[in-house]
């Protein structure tokens, strides 16, 4: 049976964004190249890697640590930062089925959103990771919004909320300011999903907060298993939501 | 192709110290060819051009004598790589690629001057994520990894010593003396011992050697 949905938020790393193409040969093989230095490519992957054990993962270094793998892979060479971030969007994917879903739900009439982490402050649209792969994959037309711990941009006329700022998804307050944001345009937490890969930050304090959850399992199989539903393919999302008249 | 294939460094004495190009890091190769040493004068190279579907074009240098294509083929296999990483104080952790049989691997100890420890790897946490999967056998950072106590730390440190010891009696040799023999004489050594204890270099021969320096010392005292 279908569940009646107005409003779906979308987890965004590792979940609609797989970073399955980013190779570090790759990215940083890539980079190296385009700056015309390619005998440095096995060094700067170690001193990459050498970032990745310091601060625990990729993620954790590209969102936290940016300006270092600037400054210790790339030697600080002002060249490497626009095209590094060119090369990353460049070979990012999407979750599988994504946009064949998206459409599927926009058609409906259901709000879409994306309800990501991001660490850096807001700025103009395109020059956070979020709205720059939105863009770079044609997807930004399918979401009214990006909701962050930096702030809420309405991704239909690049104007930024900071009621969000400071609120993060694993403390739940990110959830709490939603549901508040929700029930002013009409919608109760049960009328709405969240669909994200992490436990901890995409379905268990969304759970608590009355959203129906759904695990996305297509790049990352996390325990425990809370969820409401479990997708290792957006396109399930066809057959298990109907828009909620 | 003629790229350059050694590196000779002249001291004001007289002295010439020479080793392969090759073996010099990406960076100084890097270095050397943007002063013009990448190519000798006047020598004729082939090329090759690559055009991927996606635009990306890359060249390769190859031998002036080569005529056509031979082969062109890919190879899809799964391959399996251990990464040892160590904190290192005030800087980066240093990496450690291990490529044979990682899994494999069943007592680990570091040896410091001032530090032992001993771990005994165990998978206990398995991260799937797209096509990779970590295998997890030993993390700081996680609950349920320990390194092994200090008892059984200097056991194994001590089996060490103790072969490196039996060698040197089959030698007839004191620890202590290692030190009073020349140069040449001691790397000798150093090579006799590691094959006697099965010691082999993980990245450079010289590695096995300093090692054996460090134990000799520890047995000394």
């Amino acid at each position: 049976m279908a569940i009646e949905l107005k409003w779906i938020g979308f987890d965004f790393g590792q979940c609609m964004m797989d970073p399955t193409g980013l190779r570090n040969f790759l990215v940083v093989g890539d980079v190296s190249k385009e700056i015309g230095e390619p005998e440095l490519i096995e060094e700067r992957i170690y001193k990459y890697r050498q970032l990745k054990e310091r601060y625990g993962s990729f993620s954790a270094v590209k969102e936290g640590h940016r300006d270092e793998i600037m400054s210790y892979v790339f030697d600080g060479k002002e060249a490497a930062r626009e095209i590094f971030s060119a090369k990353e969007q460049e070979h990012l994917l999407m979750g599988n089925g994504l946009e064949e879903a998206l459409r599927y739900l926009k058609d409906e009439g259901i709000h879409l959103a994306v309800v990501a982490e991001l660490k850096k402050t807001l700025g103009a649209m395109g020059a956070d990771i979020v709205t720059r792969f939105l863009a770079t994959k044609n997807l930004t037309h399918y979401f009214e919004e990006l909701v962050t711990p930096q702030g809420r941009i309405d991704l239909r006329d690049g104007s930024i909320d900071l009621a969000y700022k400071g609120k993060t998804k694993e403390e739940g307050t990110l959830y709490d300011e939603l549901v508040l944001a929700l029930r002013k345009r009409g919608i109760e937490p049960r009328e709405g999903a969240m669909v994200g890969d992490k436990p901890a930050t995409d379905i268990i304090p969304a759970k608590k907060r009355g959203f129906i959850t759904i695990q996305y399992t297509g790049y990352v199989d996390s325990v425990p298993h809370e969820a409401d539903y479990r997708i290792s393919d957006f396109l399930k999302l066809k057959e298990l939501i109907r828009k909620k008249v | 192709m003629s790229g350059p294939k050694r590196i000779v460094v002249e001291y004001e004495d007289g002295t010439r110290l020479e080793a392969p190009f090759g073996t010099l890091s990406g960076r100084v190769q890097a270095e050397l060819s943007s002063l013009g040493a990448g190519e000798a004068a006047g020598t004729a190279k082939n090329f090759v051009l690559l055009e991927w579907k996606d635009g990306w074009k890359e060249v390769a240098a190859v031998d002036g004598r080569a005529v056509e294509l031979l082969r062109f083929y890919t190879l899809e296999r799964v391959e399996e790589e251990g990464r040892l990483s160590l904190e290192v104080a005030d800087d980066y952790p240093e990496l450690l690629v291990i490529k044979r049989l990682p899994r494999r691997i069943e007592h680990i100890l570091f040896v410091g001057r001032d530090a032992l420890q001993a771990y005994a790897p165990e998978e206990k946490v398995t991260v799937k994520e797209g096509g990779k999967v970590e295998h997890v056998f030993y993390d700081k950072k996680r609950p349920g990894f320990k390194m092994e106590d200090a008892s059984a730390t200097s056991t194994r440190f001590a089996a060490v010593l103790g072969s490196l010891s039996e060698e040197l009696q089959k030698k007839g040799l004191r620890a202590s003396a290692v030190a009073a023999l020349g140069e040449d004489e001691r790397r000798r050594l150093y090579g006799e011992l590691a094959r006697g204890l099965g010691l082999r270099a993980n990245r450079q021969q010289g590695d096995v050697y300093e090692f054996l320096q460090l134990a000799l010392s520890k047995l000394d005292t």
